[in-house]
């Protein structure tokens, strides 16, 4: 799994920390890192949280457009 | 006092921590049956209770290290005390068995395999002290890494 710097952007666009995301989701910082490293790999709960979170949709932040679909 | 041992680990942590206890159940069979085998070779490798107790040591000093590495602790800041404590019992405990053990009060082995009670005290003492250490490592690998913002 790839880095997730759809995360990492929409976080930087709102001005919010992984810290104050972490915060707003209510979860630890190092989960926040892990997902935006692409080391963890969140449930779809937490995934709608951080989408809320961002005002985000999950296609906007977790939909892995794949090279091979045309 | 049960409320503050309570957590709120994440789903991360939660799955870190299952993984964690997995690792020490897996580590705890795997002695357990070599001990088997070793007791029915007839090799008897540390004195007495000892060799039950290293076995036990083994899996709680897996356990707790690797809870120091993955930075979930159970009951929080509590963790912190538990470690420099346990270090320091550790630390006490290695330097007493090896003070008996070089003015010749005391073997470390009793036999060409077997651990005298000195001995398994001074590796449960080493044990301690090296989850003191994982601990205090972790800290200063978060500290020097500047555990801040940004790290992805």
């Amino acid at each position: 799994m790839g880095k997730n710097l759809k995360l990492k952007a929409a976080r930087a666009a709102v001005g919010l920390t992984q810290q104050g995301l972490a915060d707003a989701v209510g979860v630890t910082r190092q989960t926040i890192v892990a997902i935006e490293k692409g080391d963890y790999n969140p449930t779809v709960r937490l995934c709608i949280q951080i989408c809320r979170a961002l005002g985000k949709t999950l296609d906007d932040l977790f939909w892995e457009e794949r090279d091979d679909v045309s | 006092m049960f409320r503050k041992c309570r957590n709120d680990f994440d789903e991360r942590q939660l799955l870190q921590r299952g993984n964690v206890f997995k690792h020490g159940i897996i580590l705890f069979f795997l002695l357990v049956a070599a001990n088997a085998f070793l007791k029915e070779e007839g090799v008897t490798w540390a004195e007495g209770m000892w060799e039950n107790l290293l076995i036990i040591w083994a899996v709680l000093g897996l356990c707790l290290g690797e809870f120091a590495v993955k930075e979930i602790f159970p009951i929080g800041g509590g963790m912190t005390v538990i470690y420099l404590v346990e270090g320091l019992c550790g630390l006490f405990l290695s330097a007493m068995c090896l003070t008996e053990v070089i003015t010749g009060r005391e073997a470390m082995l009793i036999g060409p395999h077997t651990l005298s009670r000195t001995g398994a005290q001074m590796i449960s003492g080493g044990i301690m002290v090296l989850l003191l250490l994982v601990f205090l490592g972790k800290k200063v690998y978060n500290h020097r890494k500047g555990d801040t913002e940004d790290e992805a």
